[in-house]
């Protein structure tokens, strides 16, 4: 079991959108100026960060 | 109009619109014109803010709104086209390329949706949907006829009714772009640069807006380098002298159109279906086209209280672009191998090296390429 959880830089973070849009787990939820990770949700499984234009995701 | 129930208070509406970008405001602007009660809803505080686009696009679809194109920042009506190996063609069109004030546009067609008699609701967070149920964050709740999804990129809240919209990495475009001043590039022109040592597995472009020029890179999700470095390597050699005035990032899907676009009572739009260009990346027009025709279609069945089935005719017109979608995919598909070659194949077909053509093959199969 992958039990790393992603971390959300939020200094980085342009809200685009890419990490909800590849996000297999639906962990991952944007609102108006802040971006927030399900912990409970989140699998670990590196999408996000791999996508993510401004490297905000990190495992 | 509100109804208690067990004490929550419920507005009821024909037609709720999820997302307030060109797709919805295009749905809500449609579905109000046909007489339906409509509520479009978004997330955001201000429409049309953040940009998370390049700004360029060109319109046939809208044209019968009359919308006044104070958001048409520069028209464009060159494109050029670097290829690997120090290949270059120019494309000259009559098809006018523009170069648009995302915020000032999005203004507008909210405007014409108010005016037309559509509600429009800031900051509202949709968490779950319930057949016509809609519910919010704020723990209101609106009854809907038909729901259009239209929540762009992200689209979480078909997965809220069993549409699969996921993309996979490699079906995504991540983008990152400045507005930059001093950029040496003619008025009216476009570049793109279609090299892999340039952009891996993407393109990177100028696209001149007067006195400033967006300048930009699109490479697939799959791809390990950060879009943002890409687009600093990329402004290092092509305007090391310009300067930015703002900074932008985006994504765009460049996946297969979703199939279930019409799933009971809900209607999907724009880049939530997953309808945008995936070899361009353009989305705009594929929004306002699906918004007006999901729109027109719910405002239709809503307001004459047709049976739910009926909104099976949105499938009916949009096959046709749906098949164009399909077919743009498979041209993503062999335009992002990596391998230069098959860029040059792809542009080979029709093309001796410099050409300067008016509509002939090779622009139309660019403006295929970049429009879909």
């Amino acid at each position: 079991m992958a039990s790393k959880k992603v971390r959300h830089n939020a200094d980085k973070c342009m809200l685009c959108g890419g990490c909800v849009a590849v996000c297999p787990a639906n962990a991952i939820t944007l609102y108006e100026t802040v971006l927030v990770v399900d912990e409970d949700a989140c699998i670990g499984c590196g999408e996000c960060v791999r996508v993510c234009p401004m490297g905000a995701m990190e495992l | 109009m509100p109804h208690g129930c067990n004490g929550v208070v419920i507005e009821m509406y024909d037609v709720v619109v999820i997302g307030g970008g060109p797709g919805g405001l295009a749905a809500g602007i449609y579905a109000a014109m046909e007489g339906a009660s409509t509520v479009i809803l978004d997330r955001k505080k201000e429409i049309g803010r953040p940009v998370r686009c390049a700004e360029g696009t060109f319109f046939e679809v809208i044209s019968d709104l009359n919308l006044s194109k104070k958001w048409v920042v520069n028209t464009m009506n060159e494109a050029i086209v670097y290829l690997p190996k120090d290949k270059k063609i120019s494309v000259k069109t009559s098809l006018e390329g523009m170069s648009i004030d995302r915020v000032v546009f999005e203004k507008e067609l909210a405007m014409k949706a108010i005016k037309y008699g559509a509600e429009l609701m800031l900051n509202k967070n949709v968490i779950r949907i319930n057949g016509g149920d809609v519910i919010l964050a704020d723990g209101s709740k609106l009854r809907a006829k038909i729901v259009i999804i239209a929540d762009g990129v992200e689209s979480k809240i078909a997965r809220y009714v069993g549409v699969r919209t996921k993309l996979r990495p490699e079906d995504l475009g991540v983008c990152a772009q400045y507005t930059m001043v001093d950029v040496d590039v003619g008025r009216h022109t476009a570049e793109f640069y279609l090299r892999n040592d340039i952009v891996p597995r993407g393109y990177a472009w100028v696209f001149s807006r007067g006195d400033e020029a967006n300048v930009g890179v699109i490479t697939l999700g799959s791809v390990r380098r950060r879009a943002i470095e890409i687009l600093k390597d990329f402004v290092e050699k092509r305007c090391p002298g310009a300067r930015a005035v703002r900074f932008t990032a985006g994504c765009v899907p460049l996946s297969l159109p979703i199939n279930r676009y019409v799933v009971k009572n809900f209607m999907l739009v724009g880049d939530a279906a997953r309808f945008s260009n995936a070899a361009g990346g353009g989305g705009i027009h594929t929004a306002l086209l699906s918004g007006k025709i999901a729109g027109e279609i719910a405002g239709k069945v809503a307001n004459r209280n047709l049976d739910m089935s009926a909104l099976e005719e949105y499938r009916t017109i949009w096959r046709k672009y749906h098949r164009r979608l399909i077919r743009n995919y498979y041209l993503k598909q062999k335009a992002t191998t990596g391998r230069d070659e098959d860029i040059i194949r792809l542009f080979r077909k029709l093309s001796p090296g410099i050409v300067l053509l008016k509509l002939g093959p090779l622009s139309r199969l660019f403006l295929k390429w970049w429009w879909g």
